[in-house]
């Protein structure tokens, strides 16, 4: 019987389920109502659920069991940043600077500096000195992309498209126990880059750190592009992903074929959940707009 | 005191039903690993295993001759596991067909791998129960696992208010 299981043995199993699963759970019996209402660690991932935040490495599973009272304190602090009061307080945010130079390649003689505040994302893209190419050709604007994804407490992650793949920083988040983390991802090898001077216009990314799932477009042609489905921190298949990637097709109309795979289009896209949409918009003269929505996790699709 | 690996240990469960078994497949427990440690002399009497039954220490065994071998999770390797499966309820093969029992077997399985310390065993276990669990209504999670509702109906109101913005997907 689960009940005979002891509250601790009950709790790790929880531990596997998912924010609305342990919602309906709770809804089974006064017992497992109490047992979920009165646990530091799960009222803490029901508020990240509710902020749609993510949690640290030191916040998770097993090791609340030697961390209970820091789950406790992050849990309290949490709720005194909570969403609404961090955006009626925005003006009263002290501008904490922080700076973190890049380890520069042989090449580069100087350092690449960016600034981040609280309240604002500063990235120098016509800096002079950005030299993020590693074959030491002069870098300029149009080489450097930049995606960043950021959440109410003004922490959040950043990605740098790189000659060879893609370079993330994660901002630190002191109460969440995120550290300040920079690393890459290489794709050149399986995306064959190299052939492709300008990979970022055939190559575009998404990313969810709250899932830890990075998204990388790859278009085939103009109609046809392969989403891929990462983990953000290892750059591997991301294990829930049931297929490694998915196919999709829009619509091609005629005259569109001849568009410069490089203009004349947009996308747009966000990730919720299990879910990511797409739109597309291209075609000059024939403004075409189309949507998809895939679930990444088992790779359905829907149009 | 390095001991060879072919020793045999004698272990005895509360039913009486004794095994003997490789130590380094005994070794997976933590707890009998512990054990085996601390007595520096060779001992023929059986290690007591009160908490676990004859057919349920039959089946940790099973699992624990097929995982022998395998480095033991350590504090490190639990903490970058846990970053990069971010809670992934996959089991593999060999587990999922060796932990498709029957639900008391499943319980007493999860509770002896917690007594005995085999944190793999303990994963696999929960991860089971998790999946049993996701995508079910209350009601039939009641049904499985033979709960009573014992919610008032003001109770059970309350709850549904509280709770619509977690369940909604």
């Amino acid at each position: 019987m689960i009940l005979n299981l002891s509250p601790e043995l009950v709790l790790a199993i929880f531990a596997y389920l998912d924010v609305p699963s342990i919602a309906i759970c709770k809804k089974v019996s006064v017992a497992f109502f109490d047992l979920i209402s009165n646990d530091v660690e799960i009222q803490y991932r029901f508020l990240l659920h509710s902020e749609n935040l993510g949690d640290g490495p030191a916040g998770h599973g097993t090791a609340s069991a030697h961390n209970g009272s820091s789950i406790k304190a992050k849990l309290e602090q949490l709720k005194l940043f909570s969403h609404r009061r961090t955006f009626t307080d925005l003006r009263r945010y002290p501008r904490t600077e922080i700076r973190y130079t890049t380890p520069t390649s042989s090449s580069s003689t100087d350092p690449y500096p960016i600034t981040f505040t609280c309240t604002q994302l500063t990235i120098p893209p016509s800096d002079s000195r950005i030299q993020l190419d590693p074959t030491g050709r002069p870098a300029n604007e149009s080489d450097f992309a930049w995606q960043c994804h950021y959440h109410s407490l003004g922490t959040g992650t950043s990605t740098w498209l790189l000659e060879t793949g893609i370079r993330v920083l994660q901002l630190p988040g002191s109460i969440r126990g995120v550290p300040l983390r920079l690393w890459d991802i290489d794709l050149a090898e399986q995306f064959r880059l190299e052939d492709n001077p300008r990979w970022d216009w055939v190559v575009k990314i998404w990313l969810d750190p709250s899932q830890d799932l990075l998204i990388v477009s790859e278009k085939l042609d103009i109609v046809q592009m392969k989403l891929h489905f990462r983990s953000l921190s290892t750059g591997h298949v991301h294990p829930l992903a049931r297929v490694p990637y998915v196919q999709t097709e829009f619509t091609s109309l005629p005259g569109d074929q001849n568009i410069n795979i490089g203009g004349n289009f947009s996308w747009h896209a966000v990730i919720q959940d299990e879910c990511f949409a797409i739109s597309h918009h291209f075609g000059t003269r024939r403004r075409v707009s189309q949507l998809l929505i895939i679930n990444w996790k088992t790779g359905e699709i829907e149009k | 005191m390095a001991a060879p690996a072919t020793q045999q240990i004698k272990i005895r469960c509360n039913d009486e039903k004794e095994f003997t078994v490789d130590r380094d497949v005994l070794e997976r427990s933590v707890l009998i690993k512990n054990m085996l440690e601390d007595v520096t002399e060779q001992q023929d009497a059986p290690i007591p295993l009160p908490n676990v039954s004859g057919p349920v220490m039959a089946k940790v065994l099973e699992y624990c001759t097929h995982h022998r071998g395998e480095p033991l999770p350590s504090a490190d390797t639990e903490q970058s596991q846990d970053e990069t499966r971010k809670r992934t309820t996959d089991i593999s093969e060999w587990d999922q067909k060796f932990i498709t029992v029957d639900q008391e077997m499943l319980f007493e399985i999860i509770l002896a791998a917690n007594y005995l310390d085999i944190k793999s065993l303990l994963d696999v276990g929960c991860k089971t129960v998790a999946n049993m669990i996701k995508g079910k209504t209350p009601e039939e999670i009641r049904k499985l696992f033979n709960i009573v509702n014992d919610f008032t109906p003001e109770e059970e109101a309350q709850i549904k208010k509280e709770n619509e913005w977690a369940e909604d997907r």
